[in-house]
């Protein structure tokens, strides 16, 4: 393993801590919202209705807004400009 | 917090985050759990100096013959345990000698309780069948704890 591959390994898991640490801080209404939109298989919006109880129609701007919440959360706001440094577009680390 | 981090990347970097968090083993969590229960206990640590075991491996080359007592002793500053092994009890006694009372915390976390009598000798029966530790506290303060044991 190379320094490179080591640097890059160490930003991400420090984005994957400052990541958890936001999630975290949210209102346990988005965990669950966001919870089930990233599980594996996803949800249908169906499913988040029944499980949440959010009409169908306001879970897009729902998502939007705890997706803000979490990028305006102190946690990311403290990862600042190191985060640029990372690709966030690449699967796993160092690939 | 880069301004490219649109919705579908964070809510992708977010999965990741909480992914590789799922990934580390459930026997790390376990210990380190373990450890943080142990973390505020007062009591000395005793180490295990000798194990019967051990030696008898190391002499296996000389004899052929197996002892059929395992013999263990921990030591801690105060106080030495010495253990022996006889079919399904776990005999031992305090050194220097003295009474008290001894809990059996087995990694499950079950605690129970045997008497020490004044000369320093305790039973233990049945020996638990996963790994267990003992705790000792004396009638003159003495609070010893011992690594973990497998018989």
């Amino acid at each position: 393993m190379d320094d490179a591959t080591i640097d890059g390994e160490i930003l991400v898991a420090e984005r994957n801590a400052a990541l958890r640490a936001a999630f975290a801080a949210l209102p346990p209404r988005c965990q669950q919202l966001l919870s089930m939109l990233i599980s594996d298989p996803p949800h249908s919006y169906a499913d988040i209705h029944a499980e949440l109880g959010l009409p169908v129609g306001s879970i897009g701007p729902q998502r939007a807004r705890c997706l803000d919440r979490l990028r305006q959360s102190d946690a990311l706001a403290a990862l600042g400009e190191g985060g640029e440094r990372i690709d966030i577009r690449g699967g796993e680390p160092g690939a | 917090m880069p301004d490219y981090w649109d919705d579908d990347r964070l809510l992708g970097a977010l999965s990741q985050a909480l992914k590789a968090r799922q990934a580390v083993p459930s026997w790390f969590i376990e210990t380190g759990r373990n450890a943080f229960a142990w973390h505020n206990i007062d009591a000395e640590l005793a180490q295990l100096t000798y194990d019967s075991h051990g030696d008898r491996r190391e002499a296996a080359v000389l004899r052929s013959e197996t002892a059929s007592i395992r013999a263990l002793t921990f030591t801690s500053a105060h106080l030495t345990l010495e253990l022996e092994v006889t079919g399904n009890s776990l005999l031992g006694q305090l050194l220097p000698p003295r009474a008290g009372e001894l809990e059996i915390h087995t990694r499950a976390g079950q605690i129970s309780t045997t008497e020490v009598d004044e000369i320093g000798c305790f039973s233990v029966d049945p020996i638990p069948d996963i790994q267990f530790r003992l705790r000792c506290r004396t009638a003159d303060g003495t609070d010893v704890l011992t690594g973990w044991i497998t018989i």
